[in-house]
């Protein structure tokens, strides 16, 4: 990271601000799109990430990586989302459905990949019942691959309490997941019932 | 549902995102720039209220720091010199006092050794001359003895040859005289001029030794205009004293103070 363009940028250059947040922005788009598992409320999440970047950068004094830094507010931001939504209605997973979760796959694909897509959107369902210290952690470590260390340092915790809560969450997803198969076991989804892509 | 299983989903899932947006990189960076345009003049004033209300304090704590150190300097300046200058009279009293009572005995003491000497070299040089006299005198004494022994007629021949010799004798035993005369002089000449009473001071020791000099004078007896004199006297004199330290001081804060600028220029 280039100091003089973190400088530049917290005394309120857009344009250096541009050029720093430029290889980050990726990274700011899976967090919210693994939080949201929407598309479009990935891309709102996303927006309103680097706004609120932008605003605070001039608070980021380097106690650790940019990126991680980064990381902490869009999930912050996903997690105002998803507890909007929680408020608005009750958490009912089947608007999200219908706008789509995984356009990614175009590809008719077997059987077997219907069901597997079947089962990461159940997964992501059950990813956001989470509570949001479970579910922050289980994203950042296992989805984004970001080291236990550098997770610990950006949330101001311990390394064992990162994996304490990632240790959690699994159990909680392997619940959920159990019971919501025992409910409708997967390969129910035939062809013609795949759900329109956006 | 086993761990390993979850571990594969997870793993999917991670791999599964769908690319981003082409407007999402303008989108942000459109609003970033209109947020900082909008924020542009309110960020400036705050800046430049918040330094300008930080130099006027700087200035003040200046002022007020530059303040102290001179009255607070010159206070504790007077007060140790006006104790120093207490100790330092009663000291020069008493040495003054001494020299001025040794100081006649002394030359009293000279004047004697003199005068013994003087005297002791006109006994040595009289002594001969005395005696050379006492010897004329008495070898006329035993001439004359012989002219009246020796008759009348002989008395003529012989009293002129007598007196001749005589003449001789006294005109030498005159001469002996006057050189030993002469010779008194000389000395008295080459004797050593009485050592002359020096110009010892006074039996009185000398009045108010000139101790510390300009020594101000009692504020309470003073006008007002005199002690505000005598204070900035006192603080010239704080400030002569302290110029060698003000100086250690000054040429590491003017190193700081030219790096200082030549970063902001950079």
């Amino acid at each position: 990271m280039d100091e003089l363009l973190l400088r530049r940028a917290q005394n309120g250059d857009p344009d250096a601000f541009g050029q720093l947040m430029e290889p980050l922005e990726q990274l700011v788009w899976r967090v919210c799109w693994h939080y949201t598992g929407n598309r479009e409320a990935a891309e709102d999440c996303g927006q309103e990430a680097m706004i609120r970047v932008w605003r605070n950068l001039a608070d980021y004094r380097g106690e650790c990586a940019l990126e991680s830094w980064v990381y902490r507010i869009a999930a912050n931001c996903c997690m105002d989302w998803l507890r909007k939504k929680k408020r608005d209605k009750s958490v009912s997973m089947e608007p999200m459905r219908e706008q789509g979760f995984d356009p990614a796959d175009t590809s008719p694909g077997t059987e077997e990949q219907a069901v597997a897509k079947d089962e990461r959107q159940r997964l992501r369902e059950a990813i956001a019942q989470l509570p949001d210290d479970q579910r922050e952690a289980l994203i950042l470590t296992q989805l984004e691959k970001i080291p236990y260390e550098e997770v610990a340092r950006s949330l101001g915790i311990s390394e064992g309490t990162v994996k304490s809560r990632v240790n959690r969450a699994k159990a909680r997803l392997k619940e959920i997941l159990s019971e919501e198969r025992e409910l409708s076991p997967p390969g129910n989804v035939k062809k013609d019932e795949r759900r329109p892509r956006s | 549902m086993k761990d390993e299983e979850l571990n594969v989903i997870l793993e999917q899932m991670a791999e599964e995102v769908p690319p981003m947006p082409a407007d999402f990189h303008a989108r942000w960076m459109n609003a970033v720039r209109a947020e900082a345009k909008d924020n542009a003049p309110a960020a400036e004033d705050t800046t430049q209220r918040k330094a300008v209300s930080l130099v006027r304090l700087t200035r003040i704590l200046s002022v007020a720091a530059a303040f102290v150190f001179l009255v607070g300097g010159t206070l504790l300046w007077r007060s140790t010199k006006q104790s120093l200058s207490a100790a330092v009279p009663a000291e020069k009293q008493e040495a003054e006092a001494m020299t001025a009572a040794e100081e006649p005995a002394v030359a009293a003491a000279g004047m004697e050794a003199a005068e013994e000497e003087s005297a002791a070299l006109y006994t040595a040089v009289q002594a001969p001359v005395a005696e050379e006299a006492a010897e004329a005198e008495a070898a006329e004494e035993d001439l004359s003895l012989l002219m009246k022994a020796a008759g009348t007629a002989v008395n003529s021949f012989a009293a002129a040859s007598g007196q001749a010799a005589g003449a001789v004798m006294a005109e030498e035993a005159e001469e002996e005289a006057s050189e030993a005369d002469y010779a008194m002089e000389a000395v008295f000449d080459a004797e050593p001029a009485a050592p002359e009473p020096t110009a010892a001071p006074t039996a009185v020791p000398t009045a108010a030794p000139t101790a510390a000099p300009t020594e101000a004078p009692e504020p309470e007896n003073a006008g007002f205009l005199q002690a505000a004199g005598a204070f900035f006297t006192d603080m010239g004199d704080f400030l002569l004293a302290a110029l060698p330290y003000l100086l250690v001081l000054a040429v590491p804060a003017a190193a700081a103070l030219v790096i200082r600028r030549k970063k902001a220029r950079k």
